[in-house]
């Protein structure tokens, strides 16, 4: 969706003021359009007689986007466009905590209530087809979550990389739907077709935590290298920190999850065995 | 419990016995997991000895901290999450939960003391000080709590069979 208008914010080089006031327009105008259509799919639904969802899913999407929003326009992500810290900042919040926060609003189940049944149909069916489903398998998300990551941040050589001008926006995308895609996979409370045990997703996790964390210390232990910015030892300690906060939640959200799937099926067993106890 | 006059069928004392296994296995997730918070408040955060990475490690002591950080994280919510999941099968034995936990202690700060702090090399206790006696009381103290862990462990194991033997009777 933001690729198009990325790149014509690429045209003008350099990081003068228009090139910086079409990326801050470009990513307001997708924040606030994901907030809208979730809000507008949430009105369909009701429209259509559904029950409302819980407001928590309505939350944390809203508070997905608003962060978000925050992190990519004005004054904070102009901060990160010139300090490494500033920019880890960001980088926390658009690669964990924005893809949870949107992955615990549920939108595809927001959808799916939203649209036809015929619509619902082909969502599913896309949904089904063999790429998406290894892509939203928890061991090539997390590949594809962490490897750009690790190699970006290995050295601090990718830092040119990430602040290019053309660059530097699309993997801010690239971090958002990565780790959207890996949260969905590994947490996901919207229906899956085909999700994995839990103990695939846990490796998963943890995996993707410790790569998190060995990076950061790599990072902090070459930051003291010419040509890397002088804040870096600074940033790699709040990677490894920050990280580890985001980690928490996504370890509670994946925990809560499991914890209440599986008290779904106790209640179902138990009434099983009622059923059974009453019939002899 | 509707089925006390008949002797119990095989099934639901298998399950009996993965509830009790389990009771040790959260036990130890938990103790990895808050042994390894300790350290991390206690040593890094407030006493300053440990340091954040030293530079001065090979890349397999990265690594090995790297997983065994991320494992601990993982251990200590996926534990408290457990732990409820006992408590709401009725499941929840206080004696192998403390023996486990006990044991995760032992085995997780044995495991720092000597492959981190010493074959890998990864960070010592504390920097320009005599390392000899912080070693010993170290992994002393690890090993005293796995022994502690092991002995809890084994008068639950004794208490569960006079249970079992009762209910036989």
């Amino acid at each position: 969706m933001a690729e198009g208008p990325h790149h014509s914010g690429s045209l003008t080089t350099g990081v003068g003021d228009p090139a910086v006031a079409a990326l801050d327009t470009v990513a307001v105008v997708v924040w606030l359009c994901l907030a809208v259509l979730y809000l507008a799919a949430g009105r369909a639904a009701a429209l259509r007689g559904r029950d409302a969802l819980p407001l928590r899913h309505s939350i944390a999407w809203l508070s997905g986007t608003a962060l978000g929003l925050a992190v990519t326009a004005g004054p904070l992500a102009h901060a990160a466009a010139t300090s490494s810290t500033g920019h880890m900042a960001v980088h926390l919040v658009l690669g964990m905590v924005v893809p949870l926060l949107l992955v615990l609003g549920a939108p595809g189940t927001v959808l799916l209530r939203a649209v036809p049944a015929r619509v619902g149909r082909a969502y599913s069916r896309l949904v089904r087809a063999p790429a998406l489903r290894l892509l939203a398998h928890p061991v090539p998300a997390m590949l594809l979550a962490t490897a750009p990551m690790a190699l970006l941040y290995w050295d601090g050589a990718g830092f040119a990389l990430l602040h290019h001008p053309a660059l530097g926006p699309l993997l801010h995308v690239h971090f958002v739907v990565s780790g959207t895609l890996f949260t969905y996979a590994v947490v996901g409370i919207d229906p899956h077709p085909h999700r994995a045990p839990v103990r695939v997703g846990a490796g998963a996790l943890v995996v993707s935590i410790a790569v998190h964390g060995i990076v950061a210390k790599h990072l902090y232990a070459v930051a003291d290298r010419d040509g890397l910015p002088p804040d870096t030892e600074q940033a790699a300690q709040l990677m490894y920190y920050g990280g580890d906060m985001a980690h928490a939640l996504l370890l509670v959200a994946f925990c809560a999850q499991v914890y209440r799937e599986s008290g779904r099926r106790l209640r179902r067993a138990d009434r099983g065995t009622e059923a059974e106890r009453s019939s002899n | 419990m509707a089925a006390s006059g008949r002797p119990p069928a095989a099934a639901p004392r298998s399950r009996a016995g993965l509830l009790e296994r389990r009771n040790v296995l959260v036990g130890i997730l938990f103790g990895c997991g808050i042994i390894a918070f300790i350290d991390e408040a206690v040593f890094h955060q407030l006493l300053h000895w440990h340091h954040f990475y030293d530079r001065s490690t090979p890349d397999a002591g990265l690594v090995s901290d790297g997983l065994f950080h991320a494992f601990s994280w993982f251990a200590t919510v996926a534990s408290l999450f457990l732990f409820a999941d006992l408590r709401r099968r009725n499941a929840l034995d206080t004696r192998r939960w403390v023996g486990g936990t006990l044991v995760g202690i032992g085995a997780f700060q044995l495991y720092d003391g000597l492959m981190h702090h010493k074959i890998l090399d990864l960070h010592q206790i504390r920097y320009g000080v005599d390392l000899l006696p912080y070693d010993l009381l170290w992994n002393g103290a690890a090993a005293a709590f796995l022994l502690a862990g092991l002995l809890v462990l084994r008068t639950a194991g004794r208490a569960g069979r006079r249970g079992d033997a009762a209910d036989r009777g």
